[in-house]
């Protein structure tokens, strides 16, 4: 009796494990090593984690995950040391702001060579992100892990308090280009005690990624002078105006605070912000919290903001281990499954898209699948042109926008400014 | 003997040989650790390097990409307001605790001592947030006692503010650091030998004229070491307007410094070639007070004889 | 009237304490709202105002600290770096101090007090590349090495102590010992050395302090989780976008221990140079 019931327990067991139609292979022992792995926190904390799962994939490779905080460059340079070096660190991680920086260097293996062939299935992933990590030669300098789909997360209960409509659908609707969004919004202020969003930036960031205009075009040329800049900053000073940014700097514990006492009803950021609500800012909040689309420019209403890149660096003496992990991470079912899990780390791997993990009824959202909002944003984003230029012309940007909300500058003075600043550069 | 020149410094080496072999520890680190990077860094101000390709030789390009930055600028004019005012501030403060405690406090000495230092000891991160909590506009303390006592709620933005965010920084470095310079002058004080202040008392001099005659001109080195010193952090100050703005600078780079410009520019852009050129900027500032202050000490020095 | 003086001048003194204390209040904050917040919650440390008084969470956040590293073990390092360094910083230093304070006439004095003081002006995050890359070539990455021996050579250690030897040994001091026939080094160990004890437990105030919060230069050293200093521990505890605060601030209290037991050490110094400053 007992050897049946333990055969069909293995029986249930191999079945379940091969149930997930994504990219599930058995156990390949032909590959084994050490490799070394370098991400920030949160993420070695998930690589951790998700080790058994992988050493179940590949038992014979070990894997040291090295986790360095990202504040003060730190990650940026631990990854610039690691290239440096030329040897200790196998598989680094790439940020979306440090990709322009990055990826054109020598010091990362070209993936669409043989053996790894990245090219035959790198269409697999969302089309905006196989533009930032392919060369204009052609070379593949990583593979793309996460996005950062964009939509704008509201409490649904301060919302029904100033009398507007609650549902997403609702709110997509009335919201639906961004004069709405200063003329609805307004209702949401209450002055010193309620904000509508923290930041200026949000908008901007949206407005330009909707327009499709990025910093500095594919000839190096930069774009300041193209109308959304005007038009986005005009929209900062509206928003300002009407009282509806907040004084916070962004990320500061006062902004965090922010949250938690409901003074900002809005935020306009990358799915992963949802992680950010439950754990942290407004983990008290559950139900009160819902995700529609953001506004858009011209119908256009797709953002992305966040994302990161996993590569294999030159100097790794075991690549072969290194493209396992890689590949594994990206693509794998159960690793996709509990990065968006733990960290909501949205897979830039498209067919992930359809899991179930991925569209369910959050109760924190009230029920409400957020996927529904997300994918078709993740699937609609124009890509951007990279440039090493963009940290620059970013912080003059965050510059200009924050003497624009605050009334230091006038629009056209602050986008002289930014172009004064970056060009000094150039 | 008819000795020449040569002869005579080898015998001076000689009778001193004391002195090559003190100073010999701290030359042969120094020259292993401390001339490349140095050497390095001149030769990387005339490139253009981004840490992995080659560097690109461009000459002065970078120095006067600099100045044509008006980041920089506004950087050099921030800089030079924070570091007058925190270094007269923190070094007359600390003169005037450091003498209180030493001369007139009447108990809790060793409390005073290590009292004044216990900002330094956390982090600058963790300093700030706590002035932080202070000065937000809302909800922060100063807004909240303001709002008390004049009847109406406050909400001015103190920490967003373009021309409060300078003073703020520079109470940020002197509570911070007027405990260290109080050491300094509690070391000085301390060797200073007690039959002077004996002597002067028993001939009834008053104690102002004690502190002014007597102790603050045997000051004079620890005060012109405490006053370089406190330029050479301030000129070069990074800690306190970085982390009391998140990083940003203030709105509209009312708090960027130089040393802020330096390293968004070397770690955050990867362009270190304009990094080291920034930084050798820094050094010439730093030359030029450092002979200011060497003329007015020796100046000093002369009418105080 | 000697008496009347003694007590007004008593009230007076009595007086700039209580200012003081007063003043030094002020100072505390620092140190106590982060003790407050070590014993808080999450949820709790946003509030606005913030809280004012010790919560009850201390437990939860030594376990929340304990969950990313045991949280003992960064203390340890960076005593490993903090307490040999500080002893060879202010060795070297106080030699050379003494050296240059003293044979101001040796050939090549002039050239060497210029480069000390040189070494001073150049902002020492721009060395951070080329240091590493010296690093990496003598192959000392990853290790402790890079963060004691380098800074052995301190210019301000070096300035600060010709400062002080220059203003409290007196020249007739060596004269006298000279005559005792004490040679140059000799003499620095055992007429000199005693005397400058304030000065030395000054520098080791600052060399102690400013290797505790030292940041840059560990983390372009060290790669592995186990052996990071306070601060880069501290940054671990954070992720990308918040940081458990609460976790942080009793961290941070932790390791304040070792440094407050150090001073205590150290502190005693300054009262037994007082006796030893009576030099005739």
């Amino acid at each position: 009796m007992k050897t049946i019931l333990k055969g069909l327990a293995a029986l249930a067991l191999a079945g379940a494990a091969s149930l997930p139609a994504l990219a599930q292979e058995a156990p390949d022992t032909s590959i084994s090593g050490t490799i070394s792995v370098l991400t920030w926190p949160n993420n070695d904390r998930t690589f951790q984690a998700l080790l058994p799962a992988f050493n179940a994939a590949y038992p014979n490779i070990t894997v040291n995950v090295q986790g360095i905080p990202q504040a003060n460059n730190g990650y940026l340079n631990a990854v610039q040391r690691a290239m440096l070096a030329g040897s200790g660190t196998d598989v680094a991680m790439i940020e979306i702001g440090m990709m322009a920086l990055l990826r054109d260097k020598p010091q990362w293996v070209d993936l669409s060579q043989a053996p790894y062939n990245a090219g035959e299935f790198i269409n697999d992933f969302a089309g905006f992100t196989v533009a930032n990590v392919t060369l204009p030669d052609g070379k593949i300098a990583a593979l793309p892990k996460h996005t950062g789909p964009g939509g704008m997360f509201y409490r649904s209960d301060i919302f029904a308090e100033a009398g507007l409509p609650t549902t997403p659908a609702e709110v997509g609707a009335l919201f639906a280009d961004w004069d709405a969004f200063i003329t609805e919004g307004q209702k949401l202020v209450i002055p010193n005690e309620r904000w509508v969003i923290g930041n200026g930036e949000e908008i901007v960031r949206a407005m330009m990624a909707q327009a499709g205009v990025s910093y500095f075009s594919a000839d190096g040329k930069f774009n300041i002078d193209d109308p959304i800049f005007k038009t986005a900053l005009e929209k900062v000073k509206q928003a300002a105006d009407a009282g509806m940014i907040s004084p916070f700097t962004a990320w500061s514990p006062e902004w965090q605070g922010a949250f938690q006492r409901g003074q900002l009803a809005t935020a306009l950021y990358g799915n992963w912000f949802g992680g950010l609500l439950k754990r942290a800012y407004a983990a008290d909040q559950s139900g009160k919290w819902a995700v529609t689309q953001v506004p858009g420019v011209d119908g256009k209403r797709s953002f992305n903001s966040g994302g990161d890149y996993i590569g294999i660096l030159e100097g790794s003496q075991n690549k072969e281990a290194a493209w396992a992990f890689i590949h594994w991470v990206v693509t794998n079912e159960e690793s996709l499954k509990q990065q968006y899990q733990n960290d909501d780390l949205y897979p830039a791997f498209t067919p992930a898209g359809t899991s179930e993990w991925i569209n369910f009824a959050d109760p924190y959202y009230g029920g409400q699948n957020v996927n529904e909002v997300f994918a078709p944003v993740q699937a609609e984003m124009t890509p951007f042109t990279l440039n090493a230029l963009d940290p620059v012309a970013a912080t003059a940007m965050g510059t200009a926008i924050n003497n624009v909300a605050r009334g230091v500058q006038s629009v056209d003075e602050a986008l002289a400014a930014v172009k004064a600043e970056v060009e000094a550069q150039m | 003997m008819a000795l020449g020149r040569a002869g005579k410094t080898l015998h001076r080496m000689r009778r001193d040989n004391a002195f090559y072999l003190a100073v010999a520890p701290f030359l042969a680190i120094f020259l292993v650790f401390s001339v490349f990077p140095v050497i390095f860094s001149l030769y990387l101000g005339f490139n253009r390097w981004d840490g992995f390709s080659d560097p690109q030789w461009v000459g002065f390009e970078n120095y006067a990409r600099a100045l044509r930055d008006p980041v920089f600028q506004k950087a050099i004019w921030n800089t030079v307001y924070m570091w007058f005012w925190s270094t007269v501030l923190t070094v007359l403060l600390a003169l005037a605790i450091s003498v209180l405690i030493n001369d007139y406090v009447s108990f809790g000495k060793s409390y005073f001592r290590m009292v004044f230092l216990l900002p330094l000891l956390v982090a600058p991160a963790i300093a700030a947030i706590v002035l932080r909590m202070f000065f937000s506009a809302n909800g922060g303390i100063v807004n909240l006692l303001s709002g008390a006592i004049s009847g109406t709620p406050s909400y001015f933005d103190w920490l967003g503010s373009e021309a409060w965010i300078k003073p703020l920084v520079v109470l940020l470095v002197i509570w911070r650091w007027t405990g260290w310079y109080i050491i300094i002058f509690m070391a000085a004080l301390q060797s200073i030998p007690r039959d002077i202040y004996e002597a002067a008392r028993m001939d009834g001099v008053g104690r102002w004229a004690i502190f002014s005659r007597i102790t603050l001109p045997l000051l004079l080195p620890a005060i012109a070491f405490a006053t370089i010193t406190a330029t050479l952090g301030g000129l070069q100050m990074f800690d306190e307007p970085y982390v009391l703005t998140q990083g940003l600078g203030g709105t509209n780079n009312s708090a960027t410094t130089l040393g802020m410009y330096l390293f968004a520019t070397a770690f955050t852009r990867l362009n270190f070639g304009l990094g080291s050129a920034v930084s050798w900027y820094i050094f010439a500032a730093v030359v030029v007070l450092t002979l200011v202050y060497q003329a007015s000490l020796k100046r000093l020095r002369g009418d105080g004889a | 009237m000697i008496g009347s003086l003694r007590n007004s001048e008593k009230r007076f003194n009595l007086l700039i304490t209580l200012v003081l204390f007063a003043l030094s209040i002020f100072f505390i904050l620092p140190l106590y709202w982060t003790a407050v917040f070590a014993t808080r919650t999450l949820n709790e440390v946003f509030q606005f105002p913030p809280p004012l008084w010790f919560g009850d969470n201390i437990v939860q956040n030594y376990r929340n600290i304990e969950a990313v590293f045991p949280p003992f073990r960064p203390i340890i390092n960076s005593l490993i770096v903090a307490v040999p360094k500080t002893i060879g910083l202010v060795l070297v230093s106080a030699l050379a101090g003494y050296g240059l304070s003293r044979y101001t006439r040796a050939p090549g004095h002039k050239a060497v007090l210029i480069v000390t003081f040189a070494t001073l002006f150049f902002p020492p995050s721009l060395a951070l590349i080329p240091f590493f890359l010296q690093m990496n070539a003598l192959g000392w990455l990853n290790t402790y090495w890079p963060l004691i021996v380098p800074a052995l050579a301190s210019g301000f250690g070096v300035v600060w102590m010709y400062t002080y030897i220059g203003s409290t040994v007196p020249k007739e001091l060596y004269e006298a010992a000279e005559m005792d026939g004490a040679k140059g080094i000799a003499t620095f160990f055992f007429v000199v050395l005693p005397i400058i004890r304030p000065g030395l437990a000054a520098l080791s105030v600052w060399t102690l302090i400013s290797t505790w919060n030292d940041f840059q230069i560990p983390l372009v050293v060290i790669s592995d989780g186990s052996k990071f200093t306070v601060p880069l521990a501290l940054t671990t505890l954070s992720t990308t976008h918040y940081s458990d605060m609460p976790a942080v601030m009793l961290a941070t209290l932790m390791g304040l221990v070792p440094v407050f037991i150090l001073f205590a050490l150290l502190s005693r110094q300054f009262i037994a140079g007082l006796t030893a400053g009576s030099v005739k």
